[in-house]
């Protein structure tokens, strides 16, 4: 009785009221979360600790309540003597607890967990308030360097209540050197940049975003904006106080852009025209000539291949080949992505005829086609969501469900000729939750559900491309900037979250934006990344420059790609590559997929396109490629090739022509008068003849083992 | 003037000491830890190695180490057994030589898991963690990758090694047990392939090329430092060219250095000793090994494939893979004691599960995860010890069942390395080496 009135009372205000009884589902779990019992290295562990073992950060309470109350044989609470039960005396340290001293006794921890003790274990019911939202608060803030101000995190449940659950919330900055957060949630800036404040709280989260500048907010000087994006951004250096480096030089810039838009370097007699230029647009018409060249198609095929595991381990070789002649395609017509998905998504019929429905023999399941679904056209991660709730998302093991559901009714028959099968939809297939095994129906994250009707799959096709969904448009503008840029807005590439902001949202956006409004188009978008000065500025980083290079103040010097460094090396000595089984004169971008041998490629880290997955190329550096490009054989002998570069070049041009050309045709632009000298003086050293020729092959050597020559900046 | 550096400036007067090794009586490790140094993270100052024999594809516990004489015939199959140096312990006949030096190798025949699928099971046990079942999971690194990373190259020495073959569509797969994930790609290991067995044995890369000799390296590498001036002494420190420049200096200082051209140097080693470890891939794969490890190199694995007998597994067992074992693993055992290398040196041999206790109907064994043996010894880890047992028909433990992580948790400790260390993951995710698992006491000396 008295308990109504005292809730009767404290509802008005719109907060939720002191329960007398403790609530299992919002009063213990986010204890249990936030003292870490039920985190990945304790309890809430595949393995539990000790016989307990909880749900991983509380995502199940009616789980957790049975592992509490039940098992054991109930020993875990006691009834009758509410201080002897085990999940108090444990982590109080009355008995020796694995995971130590949680909280002491008589701390109000241990007086609400012995309050719900004595009240008599109220379950989790179906008609408490459920959770549907945090946020946090303030929102955004540019603070300065050395200010403070307190973060608060509210839950909003389903009955309209709210409650400030900042002491329970778990907050982190996601960007230690910009700012840290106290015990209390009160944050302080500590260097320039931008962090992400996270706030966490039973399965749900939200972030909020701090701006500390580098230095007082000042205009950028000598920057010229070539397009929106360079607009954009310049905003933002303003704001933190950046200056961007100077502009890259001609040479400079024409080895990076055909590296990054063709996969090749630039010939010595384009080289020297472009520089010669004189005309202000030159750089635009460069982009523009690159677009059209047919390493320009060779290139995008190949990453898109990466992008949709095109391999014959697992398509078969037809298939495999019917797939890469279908990008080959696309990638000519500058076919809107959003047809690319569509028909991807869709594709049905004999893979060994039919174009792309190959993509369907690489999943073999309604879970594996919804995670390489989600990872190539969404940038998603639901894989995470199998079997748990997703620990830095809001997607749960329904969501993951929902998405594969749409591919239940795929079925793959054996064709009667050897080899062939075929891709159709048949009448029948659920996909049924693990735990529950209810019958899911096919559900878009965070939307609706549809019948499993027909081809599910249309449904979610539709959804995907419409031109207001963002997923698509973010997904691939993101990557695109990633791929040019070095670093994408949003990184990892295929890791798109809320709890992972973009770098710079505002840009995100405006290209998310453009791509949807002009038709997907993926010329259109790296045109514009191409033709922007942020784009095109120098690789070296001003002294103050930030860098991790988040706000792209200079180009981000990467390493050549396997494919781009095998077809480097092949020009720079003139030696092609050769592969048994293919036409003559393909070359290493025109492969079709990773199962043609090359030990060079597999040593530089090409993919083997079975796991969707970005990071499945390994652009990383290691002792066997230094060791590989320092000693192989294989290397060697294209340096010392017969019909080779050095070959051509050793006593039919004079000794600083020839050492003008190895440098055109490895850095991409002329020697300085300092390193012509060193490189002459170090021929004329030795006696005319064959050990003449070895000093140009050693300077080749040289040069294509030097960071210059391996590095795209 | 060419200056053709060792990696450390080895005086010529140690060069002719390592030249003339045995002669007086000096070991490798001798020499090279006499000024052993601290620098190593986490290994509490010690200098255990570790070689172990991969016996990829899971080898069959009921035909090799834990026979089932007493079980029906489709079960126990065709091979009889033999008493072991060790009262009450038995193998199959095809292991005589080990079966008389049980005294030197414990056996765990109680390892179980649940993780049936190539791959996924061959990350489980190099690594102690179950691996997630999703595409974009993570991959957990192997002990080879977490030694390598505490351990750094030290005198152009490599500290993780892979003797074995890579390459094949499945070599990938392969990888898998051998690889750091997201530790970081620079703690995989150097491979250095499977040709330890050929006559003129050279390690890929690790030599000048053909028509390129030592000296003419030298002045390559002179006319490198003289030229690659691009980003140097500015103050730009990229990181990624940094870490090119690392790798450039390391293998620089592996081409040059004395220690790591001797190991490869298998042809040094008596033509007596190379027969007892028998002239196959893995017999000269495993003396190789032994060297590596008195050169410094602190993980060694030695892969031998062939052990996935879903199909004629007698005869496969009798003719191609027991006898090399056999003979192999103790030759390695023989000769590690012999050199008194056991106190410092680790010898585990394993694969990534068991096989089934019923015979199948290509007179084959599929994948049994539940049961499984290890063997082990050396290095801190006791011998002659057998731990465990499993039923009557090989289908589970019925004594001592122990887990991945148990078994990882003690040659890590073996190793000197704490299973609490935390190492920061490729996306900068805090990771621990080991999240379990409980010391096998009966292994510890």
């Amino acid at each position: 009785m008295l308990r109504n009135c005292v809730t009767a009372f404290c509802l008005g205000a719109g907060v939720l009221p002191a329960q007398p009884v403790p609530n299992f589902r919002n009063d213990i779990q986010p204890v249990l979360t936030k003292l870490g019992c039920n985190s990945g290295a304790c309890h809430g562990s595949q393995y539990g600790k000790g016989g307990f073992k909880l749900s991983l950060l509380g995502f199940d309470a009616e789980a957790d309540y049975e592992a509490i109350v039940k098992d054991l044989k109930g020993r875990r609470v006691d009834l009758e003597s509410p201080a002897d039960s085990l999940i108090v005396r444990k982590p109080s340290l009355a008995i020796p607890h694995g995971g130590g001293r949680r909280f002491a006794s008589n701390s109000a921890t241990y007086n609400l967990l012995l309050s719900w003790i004595s009240s008599g274990v109220a379950p989790p019911v179906a008609a408490d308030p459920i959770l549907v939202s945090v946020d946090v608060s303030p929102v955004s803030q540019t603070l300065a360097v050395g200010q403070r101000i307190a973060v608060r995190a509210t839950a909003r449940f389903n009955n309209g209540t709210s409650r400030d659950v900042t002491a329970l919330a778990r907050i982190e900055i996601l960007n230690d050197s910009v700012a840290e957060i106290s015990t209390e949630a009160v944050v302080t800036a500590k260097g320039g940049g931008r962090a992400a404040v996270l706030a966490r709280y039973m399965g749900r989260s939200a972030v909020a975003n701090l701006l500390v500048p580098f230095a007082p907010p000042a205009p950028v000087s000598d920057f010229q904006p070539n397009n929106y994006i360079d607009e954009i951004v310049a905003a933002k250096w303003k704001q933190l106080g950046l200056q961007p480096a100077r502009l890259s030089t001609d040479a400079q810039f024409l080895r990076r852009v055909s590296l990054d838009l063709t996969g090749v370097l630039p010939k010595e007699e384009d080289i020297r025209a472009f520089v010669a230029d004189a005309s202000a647009d030159k750089r635009a018409r460069a982009v523009d000539k690159l677009l059209e060249r047919p390493e320009y198609v060779y290139f995008w095929t190949l990453r898109w291949g990466d992008l949709l595991r095109v391999t014959r381990n697992g398509m078969g070789e037809k298939a495999m080949w019917n797939f890469h002649r279908w990008l080959n395609r696309s990638m000519r017509e500058n076919r809107p992505i959003d047809q690319m998905v569509r028909e991807i998504l869709l594709s049905r019929g004999q893979p060994n005829s039919q174009d792309v429905a190959a993509f369907y023999r690489m999943t073999r399941s309604p879970e594996e086609a919804a995670e390489a679904v989600s990872v190539a056209f969404m940038g998603l991660r639901l894989g995470c969501a199998k079997c748990h709730q997703h620990p830095f998302e809001k997607w749960s093991q329904a969501d993951y469900y929902g998405l594969a559901a749409f591919f239940a009714r795929i079925d793959s028959k054996p064709d009667s000729d050897y080899g062939g099968s075929t891709l159709r939809i048949k009448p029948t297939g659920f996909v049924r939750h693990p735990k529950t095994q209810q019958v899911v129906r096919p559900s878009i994250p965070d939307g609706d559900n549809f019948p499993y009707e027909g081809d599910p799959r249309q449904q979610l096709a539709a959804w995907l491309t419409a031109k207001r969904n963002p997923w698509l448009a973010r997904n691939f503008v993101n990557r695109y900037w990633g791929y040019m840029m070095g670093r994408g807005l949003i990184e990892p590439l295929d890791d798109i979250r809320e709890t992972n902001p973009a770098s710079i949202p505002e840009v995100l956006h405006a290209l998310e934006r453009d791509f949807q409004e002009h038709g997907f188009d993926q010329k259109r978008m790296l045109r514009a990344i191409a033709n922007s000065k942020v784009y095109q500025l120098d690789s070296t980083p001003e002294a103050r420059s930030p860098r991790d290079n988040v706000f792209y103040t200079y180009y981000t010097p990467k390493r050549l790609t396997a494919e781009q460094l095998l077809e480097a090396i092949s020009s720079a000595t003139n030696a092609p590559e050769k592969y048994p089984g293919l036409p003559q004169g393909i070359r290493p971008i025109q492969l079709p997929d990773p199962e043609v041998t090359s030990e060079f490629l597999d040593t530089f880290g090409r993919p083997r396109r079975l796991v969707p997955c970005e990071c499945s190329r390994n652009n990383e550096s290691n002792v066997t490629q230094a060791l590989h490009l320092m000693n192989s054989d294989f290397v060697q002998d294209k340096i010392a090739a017969q019909g080779g570069r050095v070959a051509s070049l050793f006593a039919l041009v004079p000794t600083e022509q020839a050492v003008v050309n190895l440098y055109y045709g490895t850095l991409s632009r002329p020697p300085s008068e300092g390193e012509t000298a060193a490189a002459v003086a170090l021929v004329r050293q030795r006696p005319e003849g064959e050990e003449r020729r070895k000093v140009l092959e050693d300077l080749l050597w040289t040069l294509l083992n030097s960071r210059e020559f391996l590095f795209n900046h | 003037m060419i200056d053709l550096q060792y990696g450390d400036g080895i005086s010529r007067r140690e060069t002719l000491r390592i030249g003339s090794l045995g002669l007086f009586g000096l070991s490798l490790p001798q020499l090279l830890h006499a000024a052993d140094d601290n620098r190593q993270k986490g290994r509490q100052g010690k200098t255990t190695s570790c070689i172990l024999l991969w016996l990829s594809g899971g080898i069959s516990q009921i035909d090799s180490f834990d026979p089932k004489p007493n079980a029906p015939l489709e079960i126990r199959g065709e091979f009889k057994t033999i008493p072991t140096a060790t009262p009450g312990i038995h193998f199959v006949e095809h292991l005589p030589r080990l079966a008389r030096l049980t005294n030197r190798f414990s056996l765990i025949r109680s390892m179980t898991h649940n993780q049936g699928t190539h791959g996924l099971a061959d990350q489980l046990v190099t690594s102690g963690y179950a691996p997630t079942p999703s595409g974009v999971g993570v991959r957990y690194p192997s002990q080879g990758s977490v030694v390598s990373w505490a351990t750094g190259y030290r005198d152009g020495v490599p500290p993780y090694i892979y003797v074995g073959d890579i390459s094949g569509p499945d070599g990938f797969r392969k990888r898998d047990a051998l690889n750091a994930g997201v530790l970081g790609a620079q703690y995989n290991p150097l491979e250095i392939g499977d040709k330890a067995n050929d006559i003129g044995f050279r390690v890929k890369n690790v030599t000048p090329p053909n028509g390129v000799d030592l000296e003419r390296m030298g002045s390559r590498r002179s006319m490198l430092q003289m030229l690659d001036k691009w980003q140097r002494g500015t103050e730009s420190h990229l990181t990624k060219l940094e870490e090119v420049d690392a790798y450039y200096q390391k293998a620089f200082s592996l081409v040059t250095s004395p220690y790591v051209k001797k190991a490869f140097q298998i042809d040094e080693e008596p033509a007596k000793l190379r027969e007892a470890y028998g002239r196959t891939m893995f017999g000269q794969s495993c003396l190789l090994a032994r060297r590596l490890v008195e050169a410094g190199v602190r993980y060694v694995t030695v892969g031998m494939p062939g052990w996935d007998t879903h199909t004629n597994n007698f005869s496969d067992m009798k003719d191609k893979l027991l006898p090399v074992l056999d003979m192999a693993y103790s030759a390695l055992l023989q000769d590690v004691h012999d050199r008194g290398l056991m106190d410092s040196t680790l010898v585990i041999c394993m694969g990534e599960f068991g096989r089934t206790p019923k015979i199948n109907a290509e007179a084959g064994r599929d994948h049994w995860p539940a049961t499984q043996v290890f063997a082990l010894g050396g290095g801190g880890i006791k011998t002659g010890v057998v731990v465990g047992a499993t039923n009557e028909r090989s289908e589970y433990p019925t004594e001592r069942p122990l887990s991945v992580q148990d078994f990882s948790t003690t040659v890590y400790r073996a190793l000197g390395i704490s299973p609490d260390l935390v190492y920061p993951s490729n996306e900068n995710r805090p990771m621990k080496v080991l999240a379990g698992g409980e010391p096998i006491s009966e292994l510890i000396a």
